[in-house]
C-alpha cells in the first residue's frame, strides 16, 4: 500500500502543479477580466433572430436610440407603418407590434422617439425601417440588466452576421454614436 | 474602414425654440465584478463546507441543506451561469486559442472543484453543483439500473466530454451549455426542446438517481478521475468494515464496491488471458479510434459557422446556388475577400480533424481502459465507495451499524458491531 | 468491479452498444439542428418584420427610361456628379474631381485636399463644395478662387452657380448660403418663419439648383418637398408629398438628389427605396427612370459596399442635353446612363 500511496501522492501533486500553472498562465494574461455579450450594431442585419433566439422568454436584446444621430423626423420610418393613414400616434399607424416606441413633440417640425424597453421584444422591425430610410439611429443592444449572461449566448450562435461577441465588462455597450459615424 | 473614414458627423437638428437637450444613453450595467468575485467566494466556502460535511461531519442532513442552498443560489438566483461544468469549455478554448481570454471567475469555477476533488473526492457533486444537488433532492424512490446498462451508459459522459472539447477547442460553440437540461429550469425559460428534456430528466431522476451526473455530465468525468487520487475520501463506515452488507443497497448511484469473494482459479485464468489480449488490442484500438475521430471531426466541421458559410459562398460563387442566405449576404456586405474565407474555413477544418483525432484516441482509451479494468480483479476486503463514481451524497453512512453506534442511534438487531476476524486494512 | 464474471461480457456488450447508440444519436442530433439563419427566413410572425417589398416593383407602363451604358469612375468613394453645357461629365469623389468627355473618356483631374461633396459646372468653371468651404476651378483645373471656411456647424451638400452668384446648400445649419461670383459670403437664408417653411434636413442630402425660370430650386427632404426660392431668399412654391407609392417621395427624408432636364422637367432621386423619377415642371408625377429593382439588387450589400453610405444610400443624378439621366452609383462606383425609351 505504501507504493500505491506514493504513486497517488505523486499524481495528485503533479495535477495540482499543473492546475496552478494553468490558472497562473491564464490570469497572467490581461484578458482575464470579465466578459459580457454585445451586438455590433454596424454588423447587425436586422434579421429578427434576436427576438426569438434568446434563452429568456422576452429577449434581453432591446432597441436603443442614439439621439445624436437621429433626424427627429416628423415622419419616422422606424415609428410609422410604411404607408400610414396619418402622422399621429394612433395604433394602426404605428410600426412597432408591441407599441414600445413613444413619439413626443419637441418643436416644429421635430419629434423625439423613445423606447419603452419593457415592451420591446428586440424584433428589429423599427431598426430596419430606420436604417433603410433614415440615419439608423435606432439599433439593437443587449441590455445587461435583463441578460442572464449565458456562458455562450444563444443569439450569438444563431446570428447570421456574426455580430454578437464577448466584450470587456467595463465597456459593455456598443452604441452607435456621432464619433464613429462617417 | 468606418474608423479610417470617420469624419465629424453631420450635426443633429438644433432646437432653437425650446432649447431641448438630446437625452443621453441609458446603459444599465452588468453585475459588478465584485459580485463575480463574491460568487467565487461562495463557491469556495460551499466546497469547504461540503468537504467537511461529507468527510468529517458525516451529515447527510447538512449536505441536503447545502444542496438546497446551492440550487437556490447558483441555480435560481445566479441563473445557472457561469457553472463549473460549462467552464471547462472556456478553458479548452482558451488553451486552444491564445487570443481567447478566460476570465478569472470562469477559471476559478472550472478549477476549484477539481482541486477539491484531488483532495476530498467529488464533494462538489454532492451538494455544491446545482445540477447535482437538484437531482439529488428530487430522488425519491431509487430503482437499480441493470449492471450491464449502468456500465454502458457510464461511458457516455466520456464521449460527451470528448465531443464538447472538440467543439470548444475549435471555436465551434459550447454544446454542454447548448444542451444543458437544467439551466432552463433555473431560468424558467428556454427552447421547448431543452425545457422538456429538463423536466423529463427531473421526473426520470425521481427513480433513477442523478441521471445527468451518471450518464451525461462531462465534468463528472474529470472530477471522477481526480477523485481517484484523492488524499481523503468518503468512507462508508466510520470504523472498521464488518462486511455486514447492510450498506450494499443504500447507494442509489451504484457507487459501492462490495468486498471481493474468492474467485475460482479457472475464471482467474480466463481473465488473465483476456487481460493480455486487451492490452495487446489497445494500440490497435487507439489507432482506429484516432482515425475514426479524424473522420468524425471532418464531418463535425460542417457545423462550424465559418465552414458552413464558406460552403454556402462556394455554392453561390460556382453558380450552384442563385439566392443568398442571411449569413452569406451579411458576409458579402463586409466586403471581405472570398479567398480569406476559404482559407479560414480550411484552417478550421484542419483544427476539427486534429481535435477529432485526439477525441477518437481519448474515447478508444476509455473503452480500452474499461475493457482492461473488467479483466483486472483487485482484492477488496471491505465495502468501499467507488472513487470514480461516488458523489459523496452521504446516503450510505446511516446504513452502517458502526455509524449508528457512533451516533448513539438504535442498531438493527443482529447487526455485527465488533470487527470479525478478518484482515484489517489499517 | 463486478462480483460475477459472467457480467463482464454482458457489460462489455452493453457498454459498446449503448456507447455506439449514444455517439450516433449525438452526431445525428448535432447535424440535424437546422440553423434558422441558413433558411434565410425569420421565424417571427410577419407583423414583426419590416416589409416594403410591395413598393419595390415598378409598373412597366410607368418606366420611361432604360439603362444603356455605364462609365467606371475610378473612385473608391464617388460622391457627386455634374454635367456641363457641352455634356462634359464631372465626377467628384475621394479627394478629387475627374472630368470625362461625353463618351466616358477621362479628360483631366483635379486634386483636392478634402472630399468633394457637391459640384456645379457652368461650362466656364467648376464650383466644388467641400465640407465647410467652396473651391472654384477653371475647366483646365486651375484654381480660380477659394472661399473662407464657413463655420464649424456648416456642412455643405449642394452648390449652384449662375456665373454671377453662387448658392450653397448648408445641411449642417439648414440654410442656403448666397455668395458672390468669387465665393464671398453675402447672405444666409431659409430659416423657418416669415413665410418660409424652414428646411428639415435629417441627413446630409440637401441640394440647390438654379432654374432657367430664375428661381432657386431646393430639395427639402424632411418635408418631402422640392421648393423654389427667389435669389433674395423668399419662398415661392413647393411641391411633393410623402408616400411609399411611386407618385410620392418615400421614407422619412426624400428626395435626396434632384436635377432638371433641358425641357424643365424634374428628375428626383430617392434613398431607402432607391428610385429615380420624372416630374413635370409643376411637380406632377410623369414616370420612372429606374426603380429599386433596377438600381440596387440588395440594399444592405450596396450600403456596405459604399464606404460612406451608413446614412442613406442615394444616387446623385445629372442630365445631359439629350435628356439622358446620369446616375452615380456609389456601390458599383460607376456612372449609370439611362436613356429615354423610344416609343
Amino acid at each position: 500500500m505504501k507504493r500505491r500511496d506514493f504513486f497517488l501522492n505523486a499524481v495528485r501533486s503533479a495535477t495540482m502543479v499543473g492546475l496552478g500553472g494553468l490558472f497562473a498562465s491564464f490570469v497572467h494574461k490581461a484578458k482575464a477580466d470579465g466578459k459580457v455579450w454585445q451586438i455590433d450594431p454596424w454588423k447587425c442585419t436586422q434579421c429578427g433572430l434576436c427576438a426569438t433566439e434568446c434563452v429568456l422568454e422576452q429577449s434581453a436584446v432591446k432597441c436603443v436610440h442614439s439621439f445624436d444621430i437621429c433626424g427627429y423626423c416628423r415622419l419616422c420610418t422606424g415609428y410609422f407603418e410604411p404607408q400610414p393613414n396619418s402622422l399621429n400616434t394612433a395604433a394602426e399607424n404605428q410600426l412597432c407590434p408591441t407599441g414600445a416606441i413613444f413619439r413626443t413633440f419637441v418643436e416644429d417640425p421635430y419629434y423625439e422617439y423613445t423606447i419603452n424597453e419593457p415592451l420591446c421584444v428586440g424584433c428589429a422591425k423599427c431598426v430596419k425601417g430606420c436604417t433603410m430610410f433614415g440615419n439608423g439611429s435606432l439599433h439593437l443592444q443587449i441590455r445587461h440588466n435583463v441578460c442572464v449572461h449565458c456562458n455562450e449566448c444563444s443569439i450569438a450562435r444563431a446570428c447570421p452576421a456574426d455580430a454578437i461577441h464577448r466584450v470587456p465588462v467595463d465597456q459593455p455597450y456598443k452604441f452607435k454614436s456621432r464619433g464613429e459615424q462617417v | 474602414m468606418i474608423w479610417l473614414l470617420a469624419a465629424q458627423r453631420f450635426p443633429p437638428p438644433e432646437f432653437t425654440e425650446t432649447g431641448h437637450k438630446l437625452p443621453g444613453f441609458l446603459a444599465p450595467l452588468p453585475r459588478g465584478p465584485w459580485m463575480e468575485h463574491f460568487d467565487v467566494i461562495v463557491l469556495l466556502m460551499a466546497l469547504a463546507l461540503a468537504s467537511w460535511l461529507a468527510l468529517r461531519g458525516r451529515s447527510r442532513r447538512g449536505l441536503v441543506a447545502l444542496g438546497t442552498f446551492s440550487v437556490m443560489y447558483f441555480g435560481f438566483w445566479r441563473k445557472g451561469c457561469i457553472c463549473s461544468i460549462g467552464s471547462i469549455q472556456n478553458i479548452a478554448q482558451g488553451l486552444a486559442d491564445s487570443s481567447f481570454g478566460v476570465p478569472a471567475t470562469v477559471l476559478a469555477f472550472g478549477l476549484a472543484p477539481l482541486v477539491f476533488a484531488l483532495l476530498f473526492g467529488r464533494v462538489f457533486c454532492s451538494s455544491v453543483c446545482p445540477h447535482g444537488a437538484l437531482q439529488d433532492l428530487m430522488l425519491i424512490k431509487p430503482v437499480k439500473v441493470p449492471v450491464w446498462l449502468e456500465h454502458g451508459l457510464r461511458l457516455i459522459p466520456y464521449m460527451y466530454l470528448g465531443l464538447a472539447m472538440i467543439f470548444a477547442a475549435t471555436g465551434g460553440g459550447y454544446i454542454i451549455c447548448q444542451y444543458d437540461p437544467f439551466v432552463t429550469i433555473f431560468r424558467f425559460s428556454g427552447s421547448a426542446l431543452m425545457v422538456s428534456c429538463g423536466i423529463e430528466l427531473l421526473v426520470f431522476g425521481m427513480f433513477i438517481g442523478r441521471p445527468y451526473c451518471r450518464f451525461l455530465c462531462p465534468y463528472g468525468v474529470i472530477l471522477g478521475m481526480a477523485s481517484n487520487v484523492a488524499k481523503w475520501r468518503v468512507r462508508i463506515t466510520p470504523d472498521t468494515c464488518t462486511q455486514c452488507r447492510l450498506c450494499e443497497q443504500s447507494c442509489p448511484f451504484d457507487a459501492i464496491n462490495p468486498a471481493t469473494i474468492e474467485t475460482p482459479s479457472r475464471t482467474v485464468k480466463t481473465d488473465k488471458r483476456r487481460l493480455a489480449a486487451m492490452i495487446l488490442l489497445l494500440p490497435l484500438l487507439l489507432v482506429s479510434g484516432g482515425w475514426l475521430g479524424g473522420l468524425t471531426g471532418k464531418r463535425l466541421a460542417h457545423k462550424h459557422r465559418t465552414v458552413s458559410l464558406a460552403e454556402r459562398i462556394y455554392l453561390e460563387e460556382t453558380g450552384k446556388a442563385t439566392d443568398t442566405t442571411d449569413a452569406s449576404a451579411a458576409f458579402r456586405a463586409t466586403g471581405a475577400p472570398v479567398e480569406n474565407l476559404y482559407a479560414d474555413a480550411q484552417s478550421v477544418r484542419d483544427r476539427y480533424v486534429l481535435a477529432g483525432r485526439w477525441c477518437g484516441v481519448w474515447i478508444a482509451l476509455v473503452a480500452g481502459g474499461k475493457l482492461i479494468s473488467l479483466a483486472i480483479r483487485r482484492k477488496r476486503y471491505d465495502y468501499e465507495a467507488d472513487q470514480t463514481r461516488c458523489v459523496a451524497c452521504a446516503r450510505c453512512f446511516k446504513s452502517c451499524p458502526q455509524e449508528l453506534q457512533r451516533l448513539g442511534l438504535p442498531v438493527p438487531e443482529g447487526a455485527p458491531l465488533a470487527p470479525p476476524n478478518s484482515p484489517a486494512i489499517f | 468491479m463486478n462480483n460475477d464474471s459472467k457480467l463482464n461480457r454482458r457489460s462489455f456488450l452493453g457498454a459498446a452498444g449503448a456507447g455506439l447508440l449514444a455517439l450516433t444519436g449525438g452526431l445525428a442530433g448535432c447535424t440535424k439542428r437546422t440553423d434558422n439563419a441558413k433558411t434565410g427566413k425569420s421565424p417571427l410572425d410577419p407583423r414583426f418584420t419590416y416589409d416594403v417589398s410591395q413598393f419595390a416593383h415598378t409598373d412597366p407602363a410607368q418606366l420611361l427610361y432604360q439603362e444603356t451604358a455605364s462609365i467606371p469612375t475610378g473612385f473608391e468613394d464617388p460622391k457627386c456628379i455634374a454635367v456641363g453645357p457641352n455634356n462634359t461629365l464631372f465626377i467628384g469623389g475621394d479627394r478629387g474631381v475627374k472630368c470625362f468627355d461625353p463618351n466616358g473618356r477621362l479628360q483631366s483631374a483635379i486634386t483636392l485636399a478634402d472630399k468633394p461633396i457637391a459640384l456645379a459646372a457652368t461650362g466656364t468653371r467648376i464650383c466644388v463644395a467641400l465640407k465647410d468651404h467652396l473651391e472654384i476651378f477653371a475647366e483646365n483645373g486651375r484654381q480660380l478662387a477659394r472661399s473662407e471656411p464657413l463655420g464649424a456647424k456648416t456642412y455643405l451638400t449642394g452648390v449652384a452657380d449662375s456665373g454671377q452668384a453662387i448658392f450653397l446648400a448648408d445641411a449642417g445649419r439648414r440654410e442656403i448660403i448666397h455668395c458672390d461670383a468669387n465665393g464671398k459670403l453675402l447672405n444666409r437664408f431659409g430659416h423657418h418663419g416669415d413665410g418660409n417653411p424652414g428646411f428639415v434636413v435629417p441627413s446630409p442630402y440637401f441640394h440647390v439648383l438654379l432654374g432657367d425660370d430664375g428661381l432657386l430650386w431646393v430639395n427639402n427632404p424632411g418635408r418631402h418637398q422640392i421648393e423654389a426660392y427667389t435669389a433674395d431668399g423668399r419662398f415661392e412654391l413647393g411641391w411633393g408629398a410623402p408616400s411609399m407609392a411611386v407618385e410620392g417621395f418615400c421614407g422619412c427624408c426624400n428626395p435626396v438628389y434632384f436635377t432638371r432636364r433641358p425641357d424643365g422637367k424634374f428628375v428626383t432621386s430617392e434613398k431607402g427605396l432607391n428610385r429615380i423619377k420624372i416630374y413635370d415642371a409643376k411637380g406632377n408625377f410623369e414616370g420612372v427612370v429606374a426603380g429599386p429593382e433596377h438600381l440596387v439588387k440588395d440594399l444592405d450589400l450596396a450600403k456596405k459596399a459604399c464606404a460612406n453610405c451608413q446614412i442613406g444610400f442615394g444616387f446623385d443624378v445629372a442630365c445631359d442635353s439629350a435628356g439622358r439621366v446620369l446616375a452615380l452609383d456609389p456601390a458599383a462606383k460607376t456612372v449609370r446612363i439611362f436613356a429615354p425609351k423610344i416609343a
